[in-house]
């Protein structure tokens, strides 16, 4: 996310106040514009489940929402904001069992739905075969590299994954690290 | 485990590959990532490695965009419904915090000298000469300190966190980056103000973790001149070598300041920093902040040896306008007009609650590495 942009689109809409919305509503709405696409993907590939992780996604906005207006002063928005996230679904496991990786109907779906009209029959089997042992490598992940490897792709720095996860920077650097050279292997 | 240092034929002396990736992902100090560069390019075996992490993270990254197909994040329309109805059904709620909230003629005298620092509103451009004179008057008062030691604390509110009943803490940072004195402390509290987890980092670089739901016991971890002797004897593993190098990083004030001006690079979001030299020859940092609009331009300026002494992240920025400083043992936090302070407490209190001290030796360190690496390789396979 590039911060001019969000500063642009704040102010933005700060002009352009559509009624009926308050201005911390509207400041909210800005960041949830931002930042649902990477939290959403985030918690549907940590956690494994798009369905609960679109309501997370909205929860976890909502409660910046009241946050903000209980008068918190947040530093860091987007730390904050998968920090939540991470926790209303880490609760979520606890209560049902949440974490399903990709089972075998769900990979064929994603491989049909692949737009790939560029390609030819031969190098299409080839990349869906590099897909595939990319998926087995993503399998024998441990749960805490799976979360700092997707952290880390939506763009988060190592100190902010260590405020989110609740580890120390080494260990999210030793985790990435390891997580990576699994992935070099397949 | 890979060794820390392979000695090939070129007689070349190797990164681990963990470095290796830290420098790809721009997380060394800028020292750091030129001596690694240079590595870089003197040496063909580390850079098919660095290439091969690389492919490994584009093939990652392949492999996520196709997956983005499956599922979408929800429309900003439906947000914006539920948003509407959250905030029309919710009645006015009491922040909890404010407990902490204290006198505000005690903040006034320390608000004064902050106040040319920090209320700044967009338009304003502060002047250079004040903000210098403001951190001479900070230091000094500094210097009379007992222990010269200076604090950094963060209050936060959170819900949903399933290790509590009811959801929610507020943590304490406490950081110090003077020489002899250089520190961290990370408390966590439940809102019944009870304490939940606790990590101090000490000068000497050890570490005492007490968390008492899990365990009465404090663990105190071994110091970074006990590490070194033992990596002395036992030649360097890397998982020790990244143990005293982050041991050293929070206890050494020039990496710590080296770090201050990554992290609060970093942080500041909008705008540049850079060094500049005013009109007296001082050295100070040119913080400049900009917008979409002109009119949101500011530009702050603080002096090198401020910056070195507060690491600066004793002030934040928040990109809602809030600004949070803190002086001794105090947080200042200042937004939409409404000034708040906390205080800390002392964790030598809670530490009398423990009744008994774990301590772990760089042997214990090591066999719980290799055990937790054991567990790992036989997990993957």
């Amino acid at each position: 996310v590039n911060h001019l942009d969000l500063a642009d689109s704040i102010f933005t809409r700060l002009i352009s106040a559509s009624q009926g919305e308050s201005k911390l509503q509207r400041r909210v709405a800005v960041y949830f514009d931002h930042w649902r696409e990477p939290v959403f993907r985030y918690l549907s590939a940590a956690f494994g489940n798009s369905g609960i992780a679109e309501d997370i996604t909205q929860e976890a906005f909502l409660q910046l929402y009241r946050s903000l207006e209980a008068g918190e002063s947040i530093s860091n928005v987007r730390a904050w904001i998968f920090r939540v996230a991470r926790n209303m679904a880490l609760n979520q496991v606890k209560r049902e069992n949440f974490f399903a990786p990709i089972d075998e109907t769900a990979w064929r779906d994603l491989m049909q739905a692949l737009p790939d009209p560029r390609l030819d029959p031969e190098q299409r089997l080839m990349r869906h075969q590099k897909l595939e042992r990319i998926n087995a490598a993503l399998g024998t992940l441990t749960t805490v590299e799976r979360h700092c490897l997707y952290l880390r792709a939506q763009g988060l720095r190592y100190r902010e994954i260590a405020e989110i996860a609740e580890l120390t920077t080494t260990t999210v650097a030793e985790t990435l690290y390891r997580a990576v050279a699994k992935l070099a292997k397949s | 485990m890979e060794p820390l240092l392979q000695t090939g034929n070129s007689g070349l002396e190797h990164p681990a590959n963990e470095r290796l990736l830290l420098y790809l992902d721009g997380e060394l100090s800028p020292r750091e990532a030129g001596h690694l560069r240079a590595h870089l390019e003197a040496c063909w075996q580390c850079r098919s490695s660095a290439a091969r992490m690389e492919a490994a993270i584009a093939g990652f990254m392949e492999f996520e965009s196709a997956r983005a197909h499956c599922g979408t994040p929800p429309t900003s329309e439906a947000f914006r419904a539920r948003l509407s109805k959250a905030s029309a059904g919710a009645s006015p709620r009491v922040h909890w915090s404010r407990r902490w909230r204290l006198g505000f003629a005690a903040a006034v005298v320390v608000t004064a000298a902050a106040a040319a620092v920090l209320l700044v509103s967009p338009r304003a451009v502060v002047h250079a000469d004040a903000i210098l004179k403001e951190s001479v008057v900070r230091e000094r008062a500094w210097q009379h300190q007992a222990g010269k030691v200076l604090h950094w604390v963060t209050e936060e509110d959170l819900q949903g966190n399933p290790n509590l009943s009811d959801g929610r803490y507020h943590t304490m940072r406490w950081q110090c980056n003077v020489e002899g004195h250089t520190g961290s402390l990370l408390r966590k509290y439940n809102s019944a103000g009870g304490l939940v987890w606790a990590r101090w980092t000490r000068p000497d670089g050890s570490e005492i973790v007490f968390d008492p739901n899990k365990s009465p016991t404090i663990t105190v971890y071994p110091t970074t001149a006990e590490m070194k002797d033992y990596a002395a004897h036992n030649g360097h593993p890397e998982w020790l070598r990244s143990e005293i190098r982050s041991s050293e990083l929070e206890t050494h004030p020039d990496l710590a300041q080296q770090e201050a001006i990554d992290q609060f690079q970093r942080n500041i979001g909008l705008g540049s920093v850079d060094q500049v030299r005013l009109s007296g020859g001082s050295l100070a940092y040119h913080i400049h902040r900009r917008a979409a609009s002109p009119k949101m331009e500011i530009d702050y300026y603080i002096s090198a040896e401020t910056l070195h002494r507060i690491g600066l992240r004793t002030v934040r920025f928040g990109s809602d306008g809030a600004v949070t400083a803190t002086e001794n043992s105090h947080v200042l936090s200042y937004r939409d007009g409404t000034l708040e302070e906390f205080d800390r407490n002392d964790l030598r209190n809670e530490m009398a609650t423990a009744r008994h001290v774990t301590r772990i030796t760089p042997e214990q360190l090591l066999k719980r590495s290799l055990q937790r690496l054991q567990k790992q390789s036989g997990a993957s396979k």
